[in-house]
């Protein structure tokens, strides 16, 4: 026998009696196999060979760890597993007699590695795994890019879509989507519900590389003939369809009135633009350059060989050709070409990095800190370690004892912090994508390189500085070592320590820099006013998508009946409706210019925020009312054609001047469209809480009805689940074949727009108070350690005359010492790095004084009250007792 | 030397079955005479790790030789009882013999 298992175990079982065993079990082997030729030898053989392991290896282990000696003292030389088990045994033993010292060691790296891997982990499964697509490199997203504005992801106009694949060379193919996802009703056993459809262009799956998990995607031709063509999201085939495979093939009719084939359902991961749709209808590329705006999200693939570069000069000359052939549209507006990959994270990864950032900078504490507890046990342990070297251990047994002991902390504390790292990732995971909306979020899991890198590091770190005092031992003097008792610590070793908190403060002040610019940055974002008031407002979206809403008029009257209806519900105080809420995501604009000045060359007009409301949407969202008056019944299709402006948008075309009864001219929906403003209100932060606000134009709903859901804002200190079922209600009086979906508060539209920033500074500063955390048991360890190794010196002081409070500045100031010059690195440090910050702050500069100040005063503080508690301990001492201390 | 150490049930029984197997003191055949002397199974782990024991207290030896079934295979263990192995046995034997003493009457079986 002489198979894999044979030399396994000859690998783990002792030498001497475990080798004799083996020869002896083969023996056996062979006489049964004379006796019984065939009766399952193999399995005998390894059953036994597992009983013998068990008995001779796992036996003694076990022996070892219940501190039961195998042996009688004194035994022959050891083999090297025993004395593993015996130094193991000896760790556990004086880790349990320092509870103190272990735990924080312990803890100190779980918090290192834990924080590091989730966040690596999030990182990865964020940024650096590659889009589930096949070959993702190959694919770019393309956006118009309005040059004289600098908006350099615009949407897209179809005509120009569609010329730019038909002109191309480098791009094998390109597909589009609508940017928004048209909400449509569909009635089941007799209850109207909402399903969102997105428009896809009939390749747009293709281009991407996806297949379908069930059936197939769109055909080439889908779209352009009878019998439309339906694919349904994973999510809303589990839901509607209850995962029946049968789905396929069956009868899709939205209310609108297209009737189709399903033709398949997608796999279940991330779509790159409609990840939130329920069906995918297809949409064909039609029209040219003047009979629509922009509106579609555009995905192409790179032909083989084909660079980014080259993509990008192509696609640079066809937007020149097309500026030259519809000036009217496309003047001033070019073509950018992004890699999909880096659009897809372009958002979130400063974030990412800078979190990154972050742990790395408290795994480096960590670390720090642990080479410290680890440098004072050593210095602690001198006299020990001289005795027994005198005594007559070998450097290598002492070594090999210092080894295993830190082996057993650094693995105490690699287990816990991967304990953490997976309750971490697994909390961020699954708690924050509703806030975050970090793409593939809930695919994260501990990434096991990660894991296995700052397992590493601690270990590491551990392992060298647990050795230090072995090196100190073997190097020292036994006679010297022994009588310096109480003469304070070695030189090389006390100034190694001073070093490593120098060291932890300076990181922790870059740290808290850093955290402290990301609160003040989110300070003045939630500082911002609005426009709006959030409080008490629920809204809900009506999607009129049947075909009875296709008349103009029909739509303009639902909205205004269900408007007047909702605001005389009890209780609410105003009620309207809008297709875009604020902050909400999505929104229409429009060039602008005042009917009473010069018109603008093409493609320099100005543009302005559009929205068409019903009912009293002001008062609903609580928007100031500045000049004039909103919409009234006044306000008819067949009136006058009236606006009401922001602040913002009368303060850029008439400065100082009176806007109400002025004309602006827009060409939205009809071209120059000729309104004159009867009112001005307050500035609106519609798209982003970050931004100034912009110029904005409101239509009476009865002079503007497009769109085909609205979402119906009412004001209300009734309870929102309660408002709920009275607004349903008034919508099944007016319309039963209607659905009230997308229920929300506003408070919570308004969170989620700053729930990055938030997210991003409240995740900063647990990091930097961790760190601050850790710098302070750092600094106190040596200090509380010096106090210990000079209190004959404290104790001749006082018996001397030297007062406490004397007494209780020096022992301070030895340790601000330290901390000023940690502060004053860290300092520098963080106006260097904070520049990284930049791209995420806002109202703040990265230098921020108040920032710098406030870490450095924070850390200051917490290093004083650190300070006091040895320096304290200090002028207790008694001079008498001090004295005898020899 | 310290005085003979007692010895376990155990001991005993491996230190005299190899006594009893002689020149055939192999494990295997050790083993074997204790299994069919005493008629009880032995747990091989239990067996090997108090060879171990013994030979650590000194009260066996080993010399390397051909197992008696294959005189042409690799050379094995073959176990003697040391000088302070025979003194254990003879300090046991004596304390048990006197703990025995008159106790046979008590002790027959019906």
């Amino acid at each position: 026998m002489k198979g894999p298992l044979r030399r396994l175990l000859e690998a783990v079982l002792p030498p001497g009696v475990g080798h004799a065993a083996l020869a002896d079990l083969d023996r056996e082997l062979a006489e049964r196999r004379r006796s019984r030729p065939d009766r399952g030898h193999r399995l005998w053989y390894a059953v036994e060979s597992v009983r013998l392991f068990a008995h001779l290896r796992v036996g003694r282990l076990f022996e070892a760890l219940r501190g039961r000696p195998r042996t009688p003292s004194n035994p022959t030389p050891a083999e090297p597993m025993d004395r593993f088990l015996q130094n193991l045994r000896f760790a556990f033993r004086r880790l349990r007699r320092s509870p103190g010292f272990a735990l924080s060691a312990v803890l100190t790296l779980a918090l290192g590695v834990g924080a590091n891997v989730a966040v690596f982990s999030v990182v990865d499964t964020v940024l650096l795994e590659p889009l589930p697509y096949e070959a993702p490199g190959e694919l770019v997203v393309l956006w118009e890019w309005n040059q004289p504005r600098d908006r350099r992801t615009n949407v897209a106009n179809p005509g120009n879509v569609k010329d730019w694949g038909e002109r191309s060379e480098t791009l094998e193919d390109v597909a589009a989507t609508a940017f928004f996802d048209q909400p449509q009703i569909l009635t089941e056993d007799g209850e109207p519900r909402e399903v969102l459809v997105r428009l896809v262009t009939p390749n747009f799956f293709d281009v991407l590389g996806m297949e379908a998990a069930l059936g197939r995607t769109f055909s080439p031709g889908a779209g352009e003939r009878e019998g439309d063509e339906f694919v349904l999201s994973d999510r809303y085939w589990r839901q509607a369809y209850g995962a029946d495979p049968g789905a396929v093939g069956s009868t899709f009719t939205l209310s609108g009135g297209a009737t189709g084939t399903v033709v398949g359902v997608l796999p279940p991961e991330y779509v790159v633009w409609g990840e939130r749709s329920d069906v995918y209808a297809t949409y064909t590329l039609q029209g040219d350059q003047t009979s629509t705006g922009r509106f579609l999200n555009t995905v192409a693939r790179l032909r083989d060989g084909a660079t980014v570069e080259q993509a990008r000069a192509e696609m640079e000359a066809i937007a020149a050709g097309l500026r030259q052939e519809h000036p009217e549209f496309n003047a001033g507006w070019s073509v950018n070409v992004v890699p999909l990959e880096a659009q897809v994270v372009g958002e979130v990864d400063a974030i990412l990095w800078v979190l990154l950032a972050a742990v790395g900078l408290l795994l480096l504490i960590a670390c720090a800190n642990v080479s410290n507890l680890f440098l004072a046990r050593a210095t602690a342990r001198r006299r020990e370690m001289a005795v027994r070297s005198s005594l007559g251990a070998s450097r290598r047994t002492l070594a090999g004892q210092l080894l295993v002991e830190s082996s057993l902390v650094a693995g105490l504390g690699a287990a816990v912090g991967v304990a953490v790292a997976h309750l971490a990732t697994r909390l961020v995971a699954t708690r924050l994508p509703d806030a975050f909306e970090l793409p593939r979020i809930e695919s994260a899991a501990v990434d096991g390189r990660a894991l296995l890198f700052a397992v590493g590091v601690t270990v590491l770190t551990a392992l060298l500085f647990g050795l230090v005092p072995a090196l100190q031992a073997s190097e020292a003097d036994p006679g010297e070592a022994l009588s310096a008792e109480g003469r304070g610590p070695g030189l090389a070793a006390g100034r190694a320590r001073s070093a490593l908190v120098v060291t932890e403060v300076a990181l922790s002040v870059l740290l808290l820099v850093g955290a402290g610019l990301l609160v003040r940055s989110l300070g003045s974002l939630l500082a911002e006013d609005l426009g709006i008031e959030p409080e008490n407002v629920v809204t809900a979206r009506v999607t009129l998508a049947t075909v009875a809403y296709r008349d103009p008029e029909a739509r303009v009257q639902f909205l205004e009946a269900f408007a007047d209806r909702v605001a005389a519900l009890p209780g609410v105080e105003a009620a309207g409706l809008i297709p875009f809420l604020p902050l909400d995501g999505l929104g229409s604009a429009t060039s602008y210019w005042a009917g009473d000045g010069p018109r603008p060359a093409a493609g320099e007009a100005p543009v302005t925020d559009v929205r068409n409301v019903a009912g009293d949407y002001f008062g609903a969202m609580g928007i100031g009312l500045v000049r004039g008056r909103t919409f009234d019944s006044r306000d008819r299709a067949d009136g006058p054609p009236v606006v009401v402006v922001s602040r913002a948008l009368a303060r850029e075309v008439w400065p100082g001047e009176d806007p109400l009864g002025r004309p602006v001219v827009l060409s939205w929906g009809d071209p120059d469209h000729v309104a004159t403003v009867v009112g001005v209100v307050e500035d609106v932060r519609l798209a982003e809480v970050a931004s100034e606000p912009r110029a904005a134009v409101y239509y009476p709903v009865a002079q503007f009805p497009d769109f085909g859901a609205f979402h119906v804002v009412v004001r209300s200190t009734r309870d929102p689940d309660d408002l709920r079922r009275a607004v349903a209600g008034e919508l099944r009086e007016v319309d039963p074949s209607l659905a009230l979906g997308d229920v929300r508060v506003m408070e919570g539209i308004v969170g989620n727009a700053t729930a990055r920033p938030r997210m991003t500074a409240v995740l900063m500063g647990v990091f930097a108070a961790i760190a601050a955390a850790l710098a302070a048991v750092g600094l106190y360890g040596v200090l509380s350690y010096a106090v210990t190794q000079r209190i004959r010196e404290i104790g001749l002081r006082m018996a001397l005359g030297a007062r406490p409070a004397e007494v209780l500045a020096r022992v301070v100031g030895q340790g601000m010492v330290l901390v000023a010059v940690g502060l004053a690195l860290g300092l520098a440090g963080a106006a260097v790095a904070s520049r990284f910050l930049a791209s995420l702050l806002y109202g703040i500069e990265p230098t921020d004084p108040l920032a710098m100040a406030g870490a450095a005063g924070f850390l200051a503080l917490v290093a004083l009250v650190t300070c006091a508690v040895p320096a304290w301990r200090a002028t207790r001492v008694d001079p008498a007792e001090a004295l005898r201390v020899e | 030397m310290s005085p003979s150490p007692f010895l376990g049930e155990f001991e005993q029984m491996v230190l005299l079955a190899i006594l009893q197997a002689g020149d055939e003191a192999f494990a295997l055949e050790v083993r074997r005479e204790i299994e069919r002397s005493a008629d009880r199974d032995v747990s091989r782990g239990a067996f090997y790790t108090t060879l171990d024991r013994l030979e650590r207290k000194g009260l066996l030896t080993w010399s390397e030789a051909p197992p008696p079934d294959d005189r042409t295979a690799q050379a094995l263990r073959r176990y003697a009882v040391t000088e302070p192995g025979l003194e254990a046995l003879r300090v046991s034997r004596e304390a048990l013999m006197n703990l025995w003493r008159d106790l046979d009457g008590l002790l027959e079986r019906a």
